[in-house]
């Protein structure tokens, strides 16, 4: 399979386009399509990953791809900056890889819980498969050109299915989150800008993000290192770092750039918010990890406590929000956040050990928080009610329906065997290691997931044991426990958290090698 | 002095200005025809055929230099602009008139095209003059097309503005006349500075800022734009905007030691165009007021790459400048359908967005264009322009620069808010009286065809400076 990345990244847009033929009326086919496609893109990214040599050792970022595919892709003149050239350039290393395969799993997920998207669904699978491509294409870009198309191509999408499909108060949340993520990725464009007119690859600019890892930069220009260019007083490079978080941190989320995620999460659809929350938090964490972290390690060294303690108020405040939450789905919403946090201190930590709790834990909750969606949505479905009050004693009526809630909050709050807990333990080890880090951020993030297993817990107590209740009697008849279809999305979210608890090699082997690579690479700039 | 000689010079050097001279002859054959047939299609074939021919002559080249006692100065932006705005004023075909006033109209047109086709060569002052004029003369009366008594109220506020300013900058003319005894533009690099010409240059910049709809000269615009009628409006907003861009260029490119002070009076000015555009489009509850507040937000973007005089920000220049005529007469043919229906205000878009995706999901693309959002050729443009400005600010080190890409970058954000408001009514709002909408055929049509161009300008981006370049290789050096 030479162009299996393309296959992988392209295939969900020719469905899209297939779809754009056929009548409206027939819905039934659109899901299907939809379905075949994403299931067919699971099969070739766990192709991908069987394929994926995990021994092979890495000297450069040039190296460090496997799977690569290069093509030209647009070569004009343009003046005194030369050539511009932007190519198709696609790859994967140990840190995009476990991204690709739990993209198109979480993917297909999501397609069977739109089954239940009743109005226009021929738009609605439309501009679902392109945000398909568009994630992917995100993991797999090696041009920094491709990513921030795809990148960008994410809010489009993702504003109509919000904002045509979401709640009540859809269009509100549908506009904040575009002109949040709009906003940070504007920010993006310039250090992309700055970055294509100081990389060089022979001898004309380019796009090429293994050339700015790599660090091949003009001598003197504006972003190159040795010459330390100042603008409005403030070192280039920090300025451009700061750009990127800003850019990055919109997408992760970071507080206090995070208020777009629970509105956005409690109006979107279901399948939607399991998307938003299982893939396009990890777009902006691997940003962290590919870009900011990748192409300014002099900056990142220098600012680790800065991100790090970012990333601890990050755990706090989320949490603490959490905790104060009625609406089921806004609760599981702020826990994200607060779960991303630990991403962005394992990052800073810079010891293979955070940088690989880092990259389990998006993993990790890439696969509990869209299941958390999905259990919130179940209740949703049946009542049109989320209310935490309105609910109790489920667990005598709905036990199996209680047995996944209880699954993945455990999960969530970091229980040993679960995966929540491997990724969340090896960050912290990462960061009580770390010699740049103070103590007191590994402390704190200890903290975090005390609070995360207080509202976890507060929750099952009140939704789940006690005496049954429901708030209406008209929802009585409603209150069965999963159906077929909900079981067949929530049972592989299940083992894989369990297998990924009990054997997380099956992550770490695979990313081990480029770890070690970007953690050594950074450490390099250590002063 | 030889009589015969210069004679023989003015001839040769007549074919050098065939293009505006198959124009004149053209809109007098139209009056002609006119007179005789009032037929919609017969003046509407003589208009695009003197296009045509206008358009070939232009392909065809001309010798580039100055010409006629050096009143006109032939150059190769001026060749490849041309070609932009003839082809524009092709594209106001597909804009929909009744046979009424169809002589006039297509004539005053063609007046405008003349006008800002000599814009964009003039080097003598009295010639600049002279062409501004007849571009500002015959708009005012395209505004007043409509025939609405908002229009008439539009075109004298338009003529009003119009005569000040113009008034300006031929005072500006006279101080440097007075004060250095020159009257070419390509005389400007041997000016010494000294305070009567500068205050006679900005005073020459303000009456081709006037043009270009930048403030404090806007106030014209959103009037002028929401009365008038839409092909009117398409080629206001293309046409002379392009010519008193392509002049600037040339202004600030031959300024010398002045160039300075005009290009940052032009930086500060259009940084203020960008932030009042955009902030004034948010308040607006008419869909064309809105987008013509969009337009005027526009000239700050392209004000700098006028004045930038780098290779780069030359290629951006042409890439926005022909973007953003692609959008304009996409955006106000469309709107032109909306309007025939009903649909004035942004208010009146609610819910039609299901019934006629073809339609409506092409208004969305070429507004999503309009901000600038990838994968639509909009974004190219402001990519360049952005790449343009961070390069001007590393090889120069002014910080002027640097503001204005974080102005542009912010005046984007915020654009996209006003422009997404239709989408957004369209798309995600439940009308509240349901409303028959029966678009015709033609306007589908075209918003699919400008979609995929726009779709195609982006992943294709060569195609425009292959053309520049295929434009540029018929002219004769001398």
């Amino acid at each position: 399979m030479e162009y299996l990345l393309s296959y992988i990244f392209l295939f969900p847009l020719l469905i899209a386009a297939v779809m754009l033929f056929i009548r409206s009326e027939a819905t039934t086919v659109f899901r299907r399509l939809a379905l075949a496609a994403t299931f067919i893109q699971v099969f070739l990214s766990v192709l991908l990953y069987v394929q994926f040599d995990k021994s092979a050792q890495i000297s450069t970022w040039s190296g460090a791809f496997q799977f690569v595919e290069k093509l030209d892709w647009i070569t004009m003149k343009l003046g005194s900056l030369g050539q511009l050239n932007i190519d198709y350039f696609i790859g994967v290393d140990g840190i995009s890889l476990p991204l690709v395969v739990l993209s198109s799993l979480i993917l297909m997920i999501g397609v069977i819980s739109s089954w239940k998207i009743k109005e226009k669904v021929k738009g609605y699978f439309i501009l679902y498969l392109i945000l398909s491509s568009s994630i992917i294409g995100c993991f797999i870009s090696l041009d920094f050109f491709l990513f921030y198309l795809c990148f960008e191509f994410m809010l489009l999408p993702m504003f109509f299915l919000i904002g045509i499909w979401g709640g009540k108060r859809r269009s509100y949340a549908s506009i904040k989150f575009f002109l949040y993520t709009l906003l940070g990725s504007l920010f993006i464009l310039i250090v992309m800008i700055g970055l294509y007119l100081s990389v060089v690859e022979g001898d004309s600019n380019t796009f090429s993000l293994v050339q700015m890892m790599d660090g091949f930069y003009e001598e003197g220009s504006i972003l190159d290192p040795a010459s330390r260019e100042l603008l409005f007083g403030y070192s280039a490079r920090a300025i451009a770092f700061v750009f990127l978080l800003i850019g990055f941190g919109v997408k992760l989320p970071l507080v206090p750039v995070h208020t777009w995620l629970p509105d956005a999460h409690v109006e979107a659809p279901t399948p939607i918010s399991v998307v938003l929350a299982g893939l396009l938090l990890k777009v902006g964490a691997y940003g962290f990890f590919r870009i900011t972290y990748g192409i300014f390690p002099d900056i990142a060294v220098e600012y680790s406590t800065l991100i790090a303690s970012l990333g601890v108020i990050s755990i706090l405040y989320g949490g603490m929000n959490a905790l104060a939450q009625n609406d089921l789905k806004r609760l599981v919403a702020y826990s994200s956040v607060s779960h991303m946090g630990f991403v962005l201190v394992g990052l800073a930590a810079i010891t293979s050990e955070g940088a690989s709790g880092s990259l389990f834990q998006m993993v990790s909750h890439g696969l509990i928080s869209p299941a958390l969606f999905l259990l919130a949505g179940v209740i949703y479905d049946r009542t049109n009610n989320r209310e935490i009050e309105h609910f109790s004693g489920l667990a005598s009526k709905m036990p199996l329906y209680t047995f996944f809630v209880a699954l993945f909050f455990f999960a969530g709050l970091g229980l040993p065997g679960l995966s929540g807990f491997v990724g969340e333990l090896i960050v912290l080890i990462g960061a009580f290691k770390a010699s740049a880090l103070s103590l007191w951020i590994g402390i704190l993030a200890t903290l975090g997931i005390a609070i995360s297993a207080a509202y976890f817990l507060w929750t099952i107590q009140r939704m789940f044991f006690g005496k049954y209740f429901v708030r209406e009697s008209a929802w009585e008849p409603s209150m069965v426990d999963l159906t077929a279809r909900e079981k067949f999305m929530l049972i592989p979210l299940a083992i894989l958290v369990l297998v990924l608890g009990i054997y997380p090699r099956l992550i770490l082997d695979y990313s081990e090698e480029t770890i070690n690579f970007f953690v050594q690479h950074i450490s390099n700039f250590n002063p | 002095m030889n009589l015969l000689g210069q004679l023989s010079e003015i001839l040769t050097n007549l074919s050098s200005v065939k293009v505006e001279s198959s124009l004149i002859l053209g809109a007098i054959l139209l009056l002609l025809v006119g007179l005789v047939n009032k037929s919609g299609g017969l003046i509407k074939s003589v208009y695009g055929l003197t296009l045509a021919l206008a358009f070939y002559l232009n392909w065809e080249g001309f010798s580039i230099g100055n010409i006629l006692s050096n009143s006109l100065t032939t150059t190769p932006i001026a060749q490849s602009f041309t070609s932009i705005l003839l082809l524009s004023a092709l594209l106001i075909l597909i804009y929909t008139r009744s046979n009424d006033h169809a002589t006039e109209f297509y004539f005053f047109i063609l007046s405008i095209l003349v006008g800002s086709i000599f814009i964009m060569k003039a080097n003598s002052f009295l010639v600049a003059y002279l062409s501004i004029e007849l571009t500002s003369f015959s708009a005012y009366i395209l505004t007043n097309f409509s025939f609405k008594k908002s229009g008439f109220e539009a075109g004298i506020k338009y003529l009003l503005f119009g005569a000040v300013s113009t008034a300006i900058m031929l005072f500006g003319f006279g101080l440097i006349y007075g004060s250095t005894g020159t009257f070419f533009f390509s005389d400007l690099s041997t000016l010494s500075g000294d305070l009567l010409t500068n205050i006679g240059l900005v005073f020459v910049v303000f009456g081709i800022l006037f043009k270009a709809s930048i403030i404090p000269f806007h106030i014209w615009v959103p009037s002028a734009y929401q009365s008038a009628p839409n092909d009117a409006v398409a080629i206001l907003s293309i046409v002379p905007k392009l010519g008193a861009f392509v002049l600037l260029y040339r202004l600030v490119s031959e300024s010398g030691p002045v160039r300075e002070m005009i290009s940052t009076m032009c930086l500060i000015l259009g940084m203020l165009t960008i932030v009042f555009g955009t902030l004034s489009a948010l308040r607006q509850t008419n869909a064309r007021r809105m987008i013509s507040f969009g337009a005027i937000a526009h000239s700050g973007f392209v004000l700098p790459l006028a004045i930038m005089n780098s290779a780069t920000a030359y290629q951006a220049f042409w890439w926005y400048a022909v973007v953003y005529s692609i959008m304009n007469l996409a955006v106000f043919r469309l709107l032109e359908e909306y309007e025939k229906n009903e649909i004035f205000n942004i208010k009146n878009y609610g819910g039609i967005g299901a019934s006629q995706w073809l339609l409506n999901g092409g208004m969305t693309i070429i507004l999503i264009s309009l901000i600038g959002l990838p994968p639509l050729s909009g974004f190219t443009a402001k990519f360049f322009l952005f790449g343009s400005l961070l390069e001007s600010y590393s090889s120069t080190d002014e910080t002027l620069y640097m503001t204005y890409l974080v102005v542009a970058v912010f005046a984007t954000v915020i654009s996209l808010f006003f422009y997404l408001k239709i989408p957004y009514q369209m798309f995600l709002v439940n009308p509240e009286t349901s409303r028959t909408f029966q678009p015709s055929i033609s306007s589908k049509i075209i918003a699919t065809l400008f979609s995929i161009i726009l779709l195609l300008l982006f992943f294709v981006p060569q195609i425009l400076t292959v053309m520049q370049q295929l434009l540029n290789s018929h002219l004769a050096y001398e």
